[in-house]
């Protein structure tokens, strides 16, 4: 399973749900590529979601309210669309290598990861992770010694205090 | 010229102070430092008619005119700013966690004048109420920041947006309310309802998160 954080209310824009396009925004600003890739978490089921979730949340400059959808790599994997394993950029160690890019993309190949992230709209495989859930989430890493306070951002040391 | 003593705000005479004109504060006590650090943030300027100074040199006195200052501050963020701050609203990528151009001019603008920001965005907020993209922008920058920094505006910002028609809207100011927990939000979020379904969850999450973070609490 692949996790990427979304802007759920880009793709909320119109009813994707029921069949209506995806917005422009959606694909432009949640879905933007650089060098052709797109940045994904690799987890090996939902159990292990705030695995992932900590990655993302522990680099971050602001703790707040995230999305995260879980989208399915047999699917890329059927579009042929290439993975490749590269350091993540997150402060816990034991997660950089869980980082993946989606690369080469093309106009073709993001349509059809656009395609799997409204599939997993409509399967509700997207997840809202409030501040409070988050902050467990950190302390916990905090507490198990896989990240230390001061690697993270200020703003973010400030609200666990 | 040269002030050696300092009343406050009492003036003996008034003099403009021009452009490059230098003034020494020898006197040690803190308000003329907190007067030192306002003169010298403005010594670079050219139009100094807030200042008043008395050139006699035995006995000086410095008259600051804060409504001006403030009000000087305003008209600077109007005039050179707010373009730029909403250009960075809706051309910038924004994504939660994550720093943006719009914040940080924001908190820098803080660092100078705070009381003028705070007016500032409240103006661009009551004449954007109808632009959604902005309003969120507005709302998004308001709870990177303690609530006690933006208060009372950022309060008001974000009640106003939960009864805004646009569900994005609502959602932001509940953002907002989320940020800065305590138990005033919990009691402004208890007291609002939403037709989305999607918000009304989010809603409903926040409401419980802040019910057990200060159920004991006499905050």
């Amino acid at each position: 399973m692949l996790i990427r954080k979304i802007n759920k209310t880009k793709w909320l824009q119109y009813d994707i749900i029921n069949g209506a396009d995806v917005s422009a925004d959606a694909l432009t600003n949640c879905i933007k590529t650089y060098n052709n890739s797109l940045s994904v978490w690799e987890i090996k089921d939902e159990t292990d979601l705030e695995e992932a979730v900590l990655a993302i949340v522990a680099g971050q400059d602001y703790l707040e309210a995230i999305d995260v959808i879980i989208l399915d790599e047999r699917h890329f994997v059927k579009c042929q669309i290439n993975q490749e394993s590269t350091e993540g950029r997150t402060p816990v160690n034991d997660l950089k290598n869980i980082h993946k890019d989606l690369c080469n993309l093309d106009f073709w190949t993001l349509g059809m990861v656009a395609e799997n992230i409204v599939e997993s709209f409509k399967t509700d495989k997207v997840k809202r992770y409030t501040i409070s859930k988050l902050k467990d989430i950190l302390k916990k890493a905090i507490e198990q010694n896989r990240l230390q306070v001061g690697d993270l951002n200020e703003n973010i040391q400030r609200k666990l205090a | 010229m040269e002030i050696n003593s300092l009343n406050d705000y009492s003036l003996l005479s008034q003099t403009l102070i021009k452009d490059n004109d230098y003034i020494k504060i020898t006197n040690k006590a803190e308000f003329i430092i907190y007067n030192n650090i306002l003169l010298n943030n403005y010594l670079q300027q050219t139009d100094f008619n807030f200042i008043t100074a008395d050139t006699n040199l035995q006995s000086a006195t410095i008259r600051i005119d804060e409504n001006s200052l403030n009000e000087r501050r305003l008209n600077l963020l109007e005039k050179n700013f707010t373009k730029q701050f909403i250009s960075y609203i809706q051309e910038d990528d924004f994504e939660y966690g994550v720093e943006s151009k719009a914040s940080s001019l924001v908190k820098e603008q803080m660092k100078i004048n705070s009381t003028a920001v705070k007016d500032w965005l409240n103006r661009i907020y009551i004449n954007n109420f109808a632009n959604s993209t902005i309003l969120i922008g507005l709302l998004r920058i308001i709870a990177r920041f303690e609530r006690k920094e933006l208060f009372p505006i950022g309060e008001t910002m974000a009640i106003a947006a939960l009864s805004h028609r646009d569900e994005i809207v609502q959602e932001s100011g509940i953002r907002a309310f989320e940020a800065w927990g305590g138990r005033s939000s919990l009691k402004i979020l208890k007291s609002i309802d939403t037709n989305s379904s999607w918000v009304g969850e989010y809603l409903k999450e926040v409401i419980s998160d802040l019910e057990i973070e200060y159920a004991d609490s006499k905050n």
